[in-house]
């Protein structure tokens, strides 16, 4: 058991990546100074008692009503991630970007009534109006340098940190860069086939029921379950053919295999939920029907078939990416979290404790 | 293949259905079949009197060797030729088959956001979405009131069958403006659809973007829903902008390929899908709005919308707006259009199709300038297309119940009616225009006093004037229409009415939080469709739907049987049809009456449908067999069966009556003697919402109108009231808002909050805004409700002349157009005697 676990765990590539990641790390760090955030020096994130507010306000504003403690932790922790990743991009150079560029550009514009006429359009060389369509906000394209010039203003300023737009471009990127490293994968036969296993659960058709059952009907419901009762030993002993034991049946007395929902139909919600624990090839009982009241021989439990990959291949696939990719994530977070000294409201957290949510719906959903 | 018949060659019949061979119901399958077949041998020879005492013996022979035995297994299903439907495609039949069918959960009617008007609102999923999302496969998506899709829901138990039926106006737009690479997704007109004027949270104050999306809705639906002629595309259309032809035809497409992939053909059966879509003609805002749903995948090319109803083309769709005339859209052309491209369509042998219409409550008519929904046809051959594709009509959903209406803040307080149960799930609006919407600005919010409706608005009403109406049209009742519930959620939450606090409003953004406004508030949380069929596939439960056999509910799930017959006392070996197994009920009641949706035929000539002691008929009353168990997954106890019948007298008025058969009636108002106001009394207890009196887990009566006359027209609908639970804006102020609608200080606390100091007490307080209304205030909400059934109706003729075309679309029971035929041999010999 410990040794298939083990197997499985060495064939995980969320392992592979994390060991990947963790010898890159250690590279990083034994050859000479590594890049910002990455390297040895602890960084500081805060986040002040007005914004975790500002937080509150949005969700209230989200959901109607005001948020649960919980909620806003969640909210808080996503703002933490977002600013580690945000801190992640920049790093990286994510936000010089086409994309990003062109956003610092435009609202450079606004921002600045001055730089704009600096690189004007003679300047520039170019033959479109560049000024006037940055201060209306279309920029759009034009020319290299005086894009750059303007997205570098827009930074002088801050904005590619406090810009939404901007932001938001950069921490998509970085988290799509950090997921890609699973996504460029294409997960072998092997893994899918390993996942389809791991998760049949999740691919398989529901369990069905084979089922013979005595009905025992009276207007008084402790008589009929009394007289139900009285039958189960003859049942069991197979005294007498169940065919004339007990009343004429409300629904057919043999059921060929059907799944519960099915069931349910014929007999009530709760009467088939309760067949669920009934042993198979015993009668058992006696449950209570929307009629009355049954003893039940469960004749055949058969489970949904064990799903084979072939028709299901593009789930399990997208299935595989995705659990992959958010696991590798995740990890790929909780480091970068681990180079950081966080406050929030005042308060110092320790960054494992920021991580306790989501590694507490990972062990759920895996 | 089966031959098409060209519309009412059929013997002047309106039905469709092929004649199939004989399926009897349960044992002695054979022994039955071939004494019937020995019995119309013999009446080709032998006289009527004889064949009755011969028919009564077979089906005493055939009762008692079923009776002989106890146990019974269940039956597979029949080989393919002997099916009691036809059918029309490949697929395997289902391990589930039973002869005496099963109720089905479905839907004919729900949204995604491919209708224009979830589009502007946000809604997240499209109509794959919705199906994985029925089948209990997915969450799906919703928006909170930022328009941000930061919610997610999972249906509570999964759906058995469902057809998404997006407006097919603007499928062209909508599919450009949704696409991530056509050029003209940026268009003006695709701003309108993109909500791109409506972002709360981060742009314009709310106030001004709330009217620019009720100008969007407005301008989207004037251009080719509201007016009646010339109606047109959007302009991007029209100028070549965009491709909207092309377009159409891939959403249509995307259609038909997420029914397919829902769709179960294996044995299993899990689930079955329909396409449709919805047809949204709204002349002057008044609704005359179909669903329209296929029974397999072989469909029309290109739906048919509002557009192709105009009495006019618009021949310059850029220069000429759409205008109102005094010719108002023509309705018959939906099914005219649909017979020519579906039904009579050469290449499409297999196509079907029904139209089901819906909200008659906001189809009232303007004046002298459009009439209501359900209006008097022109002539006969229109009253005809309306039998035969209007098999059905929705009686409840999200914007209100459509049954019948009877307002306790006013006396007298009833459209048409005196009966206090339609005070359920009322909305205070007449027209589309008026309802719950973007274009209403929240305009619902004050109370309409019952003068201000149409009688037709209301299906009761429609169904009694049917009954007048039809000696107009040669004896075609063009309103003889089956019951279905529905949601009509725009949300794309297919089959889910959750009447609790997880309830996400209707329509997006609009009603996020669904008890901010008066006409929010007044949204139910929709119900089920439900058909007795044979099994889970596409061709029996269309059959159920043509031949009515449906109940609707108002979101729960009891099960709910009805027989109509002669002598029923008589008919089950002299025991009362309550005291037999629910399944030898249903044995006993296709062998000896008619299932909901059927037809009676007169008693005095229908000695074949009763026990042999035809004879006696003349005055004989007929009988209602009804049985109802209570949904024990949401587990509230039933608390009565009423029969509603309606009538006509032989003066032409029609008049109603509602009879309680079983279970209990308890006075629900009185009037304050001092000041002579209408009191609604408790119903629960305000703490746990329980009913103070507890109703039965089973419900059954035997029932024999006693007020029946043999020559009076009549039909026979089954409500089932569920004892009262709290409705779902009843929790939900509690669980979100902290008001309580049952507490009596509910006023005051809401008072507190609006003048608190602490802002967000206020915003509380606004939100809260309509949580305390009820009965007596002046936009109605009911804090309780009583959550309930509609069956199809059983019609009653005395008139032996028309039956030819009466009985039409009924043969309810298994061996329904198998005995239909026989019976029809009987009718005409009968009717051929002087």
């Amino acid at each position: 058991m410990i040794r298939s676990r083990a197997r499985f765990l060495l064939r995980s590539p969320a392992v592979h990546f994390l060991l990947a990641g963790g010898l890159l790390y250690l590279a990083s760090t034994s050859l000479g100074p590594g890049e910002a955030g990455d390297g040895g020096e602890v960084r500081e994130l805060r986040l002040s008692t007005a914004q975790v507010e500002r937080l509150r306000e949005d969700l209230r504003s989200q959901l109607g009503r005001p948020p649960s403690q919980a909620q806003l932790e969640e909210a808080v922790r996503r703002r933490i991630d977002e600013e580690v990743l945000l801190d992640h991009a920049l790093d990286l150079g994510l936000d010089r970007e086409p994309a990003v560029e062109r956003r610092l550009a435009q609202i450079a514009g606004f921002v600045s009534t001055t730089e704009p006429a600096q690189v004007s359009p003679v300047e520039a060389g170019s033959t479109i109006a560049e000024g006037s369509s940055a201060v209306d906000g279309s920029y759009v394209g034009g020319d290299r340098a005086s894009q750059a010039e303007l997205a570098e203003l827009a930074r002088q300023l801050g904005l590619h940190r406090s810009d939404r737009v901007a932001r938001n471009i950069s921490i998509d990127r970085a988290s799509r860069l950090i997921r890609a490293a699973i996504l460029a994968h294409e997960p072998t036969e092997a893994a899918l086939e390993a996942h389809l296993v791991e998760h049949a659960d999740l691919f398989r058709a529901p369990d069905r029921l084979a089922l013979e059952h005595v009905e025992v009907r009276d207007d008084d419901p402790a008589t009929a379950r009394a007289r139900a009762e009285a039958l189960l030993p003859r049942l069991r002993a197979a005294e007498a053919d169940p065919a004339t034991l007990g009343d004429r049946p409300s629904v057919p007395s043999r059921l060929r295999a059907q799944p519960e929902r099915a069931l349910a139909r014929r007999f009530g919600h709760s009467f088939a939920e309760a067949l669920a624990d009934l042993p198979e090839g015993t009668w058992a009982g006696p449950l209570a029907s929307r009629y009355g009241w049954h003893l039940v021989r469960i004749t055949e439990r058969r489970p949904g078939p064990e799903p084979t990959l072939e028709p299901v291949r593009d789930d399990v696939r997208a299935h595989w990416r995705h659990q992959h990719s958010e696991r590798w994530l995740r990890e790929r977070l909780a480091q970068l979290r681990a180079t950081y000294r966080i406050e929030i409201a005042g308060q110092q957290v320790p960054p494992s404790v920021l991580a306790a949510a989501t590694e507490a719906d990972e062990e759920v959903s895996s | 293949m089966v031959p098409r018949l060209p519309l009412l060659a059929h013997l002047g019949s309106v039905s469709r259905s092929r004649p199939a061979p004989e399926i009897s119901s349960t044992h002695g399958a054979a022994a039955g079949t071939a004494i019937r077949l020995a019995v119309r041998y013999a009446a080709r020879a032998v006289p009527g009197f004889a064949l009755v005492a011969l028919w009564a013996l077979a089906s005493l022979l055939a009762l008692a060797a079923l009776l002989a035995l106890t146990a019974r297994p269940a039956p597979a299903a029949p080989p393919a030729d002997e099916l009691p439907f036809e059918t029309t495609e490949k697929r395997e039949r289902c391990d589930a088959y039973d002869p005496v069918r099963l109720p089905y959960f479905g839907t004919t009617h729900l949204h995604t956001g491919r209708s224009f008007d979830a589009a502007i609102r946000f809604v997240p999923p499209g109509p794959r979405d919705a199906y994985a999302f029925a089948k209990g496969d997915a969450p799906v998506k919703g928006v909170d009131p930022t328009g941000r899709p930061t919610r997610e829901y999972y249906i509570d138990r999964s759906l058995d069958w469902g057809a998404v039926t997006d407006h097919a106006e603007h499928f062209g737009e909508v599919g450009i403006c949704q696409s991530e690479d056509d050029p003209a997704r940026f268009s003006l007109d695709c701003q309108l659809i993109n909500g791109f004027y409506w972002q709360p949270g981060v742009g314009l104050p709310p106030s001004v973007q709330r009217s620019n999306a009720s100008s969007a809705f407005t301008i989207l639906v004037s251009g080719s829903l509201a007016p009646s002629n010339l109606n047109t595309r959007m302009p991007m259309c029209n100028s070549g902008e965009g491709d909207c032809d092309a377009s159409e035809l891939r959403v249509w497409r995307e259609m038909q390929a997420a029914a397919e992939e829902a769709y179960d053909r294996t044995s299993a059966c899990e689930f079955t899908s329909f396409v449709g879509y919805e047809m949204s003609a709204a002349p002057s805002g008044t609704n005359w709005h179909r669903t329209v749903i296929f029974r397999n995948a072989d469909v029309v090319d290109r739906p048919i919308s509002t557009l192709d109803l105009a009495d006019t083309p618009n021949a310059r769709p850029n220069l000429q707006a759409p205008t109102y005339n005094r010719t108002p859209l023509r309705i018959d052309l939906l099914w005219k259009k649909l017979e020519e491209q579906c039904e009579a369509n050469p290449a499409k042998p297999d196509c079907q199709v029904i139209t089901i219409p819906h909200n008659s409550n906001l189809g009232g008519g303007v004046g002298n300038l459009v009439p209501p929904m359900l209006f008097d046809p022109d002539n006969t051959e229109n009253a005809e297309f309306q039998a035969k594709y209007e098999r059905l009509v929705e009686i409840y959903q999200n914007k209100g119940s459509s049954e019948c209406r009877w307002d306790p803040r006013f006396v007298p307080g009833g459209v048409g009616t005196v009966d206090e149960h339609c005070d359920f799930e009322l909305l205070d609006s007449t027209s589309l225009t008026s309802a719950s919407g973007v274009g209403a600005g929240n305009s619902a919010s004050s109370a309409v006093p019952p003068s201000a409706f149409s009688e037709r608005s209301f299906i009761r009403n429609v169904l009694k004037d049917g009954l007048d109406i039809q000696d107009d049209y040669e004896g075609v009742n063009p309103f003889r229409f089956g019951l279905v519930a529905a949601s009509d959620s725009h949300n794309g939450t297919m089959g889910w009415h959750p009447e609790n606090a997880s309830f996400m409003g209707h329509e997006g953004i609009e009603d996020a939080v669904p008890v901010n406004s008066g006409s929010n508030i007044q949204n139910g949380s929709g119900g089920y469709a439900v058909v007795w069929a044979e099994e889970n596939s596409r061709d029996s439960i269309f059959e159920a739907l043509e031949r009515k056999e449906t109940y609707g509910t108002s979101g729960t799930r009891p099960t709910v049987r009805v027989f109509g017959g002669w002598n029923l006392d008589d008919a089950a070996d002299g025991k009362d049809f309550c005291k037999l197994p629910a399944h030898d009920l249903a044995v006993h009641g296709y062998e000896w009456g008619v299932p909901m949706g059927g037809e009676l035929l007169d008693a005095r000539s229908a000695d074949v449908l009763s026990n042999g002691d035809g004879a006696s008929g003349g005055d004989t009353a007929p009988t209602l067999v009804v049985a109802a168990w209570k949904d024990d997954f949401i587990d509230t106890p039933l608390q009565q069966l009423q029969v509603v019948k309606g009538w006509r007298e032989a003066d032409g008025t029609t008049r109603e009556k509602v009879y309680t058969v079983a279970g209990k009636n308890p006075p629900r108002y009185e009037l304050d003697p001092k000041t002579g106001e209408r009191v609604a009394l408790p119903q629960v207890d305000p703490e746990t919402c329980s009913a103070l009196e507890k109703g039965e887990p089973r419900l059954c009566a035997t029932w024999t109108d006693p007020d029946f006359d043999a020559d009076q027209r009549a039909f026979y609908y089954v409500r089932v009231l569920e004892d009262p639970v709290c409705r779902w804006s009843t929790h939900w102020c509690r669980e979100h808002l902290q008001i309580d609608p049952l507490s009596p200080t509910c006023t005051e606390d809401l008072e507190a909050l609006r003048s608190s100091t602490e802002a967000k007490d206020v915003i509380r307080g606004q939100t809260a805004a309509f949580c305390c209304n009820d009965t007596a205030s002046d936009v109605y909400v009911q804090p309780v409700i009583q959550e309930r059934a509609w069956t199809s109706p059983i019609w009653y003729s005395p008139d032996a002349t028309e039956r030819g075309k009466l009985f039409a679309g009924t043969g309810g029971d298994p061996g329904a157009r198998s005995r239909s035929r026989a019976d029809g041999e009987n009718r005409n010999a009968a009717g051929d005697t002087p």
